[in-house]
């Protein structure tokens, strides 16, 4: 009976983790999805360069608040916070996180469960690995062009390759570099995983396209910024 | 014509020079001497306007003015490239620098904190 109370709160101990969370014009939602990260102690939060409040509604959250000059991307920002959390010798685990509430924690906690048995480096959350998300029509078609296209560069085989939910360990972490703090980061990050041999795997996950993420989101023209750098980057 | 075969070889030279060299010290110092040529050749063709007419039929182009054109257009091209080019560095070095900044900046918030 103590073995499985002890067990139950060593799954719930995150002292090991670091959520990182980008954050580009955030300031109505920033402060409710930090605030929902009640049992990870260790949040860090980056402004990219936004022009509302997005740094101060950070400020008033438990995170840690960096932030950037100017808005660089938000590839830049993921690899800020991703340096930031490595100073941290207690972090074993690096979660990268939306902003805008669209990700859901219990899902992290499940892909952090999953990671501390060993047997992968990465894990990549998935929204066709159930059918659990309401994706918009014309994006889920742009979205699955996208996937096409990079499966078939990178050589892995995954039906989830842009999504911002992701959870590795240190050794991904110190291998992260980007040359690209565009949008073009999420298959960059996929080529690192090819390039250093990570293992990997996907989780299904849910995304919450609300009404407040619709308006903001990436929007069908987005998309199509999304597969032309692709295209270009690839020269 | 040679002068199509010079276009082509041109534009191909230029596609594999933006992919690969463009950043090499030898590349630098070739621009400048294709700088220093076209001064020479323009200085040449305002003195002798006649020279570019006899040079556009030895290559195979009707008129001197169509030839000065063609080269107009892929000294364009390389121009625009080069531009974009460095753009893209520059706007890398200066995000480099931004995410530098903003690590700084929380090393301090946190040592102070500590404090």
């Amino acid at each position: 009976m103590l073995e499985l109370v002890d067990s139950m709160r060593l799954r719930m101990d995150f002292s090991d983790t670091a959520i990182i969370i980008p954050a580009y014009k955030e300031a109505g939602m920033i402060k409710k999805v930090i605030d929902g990260l009640k049992e990870f102690p260790h949040v860090i939060c980056v402004n990219d360069g936004s022009p509302d409040k997005t740094l101060e509604e950070i400020q008033k959250t438990k995170a840690i608040g960096l932030s950037h000059l100017t808005n660089i991307g938000q590839g830049g920002a993921l690899e800020t916070g991703i340096k930031y959390a490595l100073t941290l010798s207690q972090i074993k685990y690096f979660v990268t996180f939306d902003a805008d509430g669209q990700h859901n924690i219990e899902d992290v906690k499940n892909m952090i469960q999953e990671i501390r048995r060993g047997k992968c480096d990465i894990i990549l959350g998935s929204r066709f690995l159930k059918k659990t998300s309401n994706i918009p029509f014309i994006k889920k078609i742009v979205l699955k062009l996208a996937i096409i296209f990079t499966n078939t560069y990178t050589g892995l085989k995954l039906t989830d390759t842009h999504n911002g939910l992701r959870v590795f360990n240190r050794k991904f972490a110190e291998k992260f570099k980007l040359t690209d703090f565009g949008m073009a980061h999420a298959s960059e990050i996929l080529d690192i995983i090819k390039n250093e041999n990570f293992r990997y795997q996907e989780m299904p996950v849910t995304i919450a396209y609300t009404d407040y993420s619709r308006a903001k989101g990436q929007s069908v023209l987005n998309g199509v910024n999304i597969l032309f750098d692709l295209l270009i980057r690839r020269k | 014509m040679p002068i199509k075969i010079i276009l082509i070889a041109v534009l191909i030279f230029i596609f594999f020079y933006f992919t690969k060299f463009s950043q090499s010290t030898a590349a630098k110092a070739w621009k400048r001497i294709i700088f220093l040529l076209i001064i020479a050749f323009g200085i040449t063709t305002i003195i002798y306007p006649s020279l570019i007419n006899l040079l556009a039929n030895f290559l195979g182009v009707g008129r001197g003015t169509d030839l000065l054109l063609y080269l107009l257009f892929v000294s364009f091209i390389f121009m625009t490239l080069t531009f974009y080019l460095k753009i893209n560095i520059l706007n890398d070095k200066l995000n480099k620098t931004i995410s530098k900044i903003s690590l700084i900046e929380g090393n301090k918030e946190s040592g102070k904190k500590k404090k």
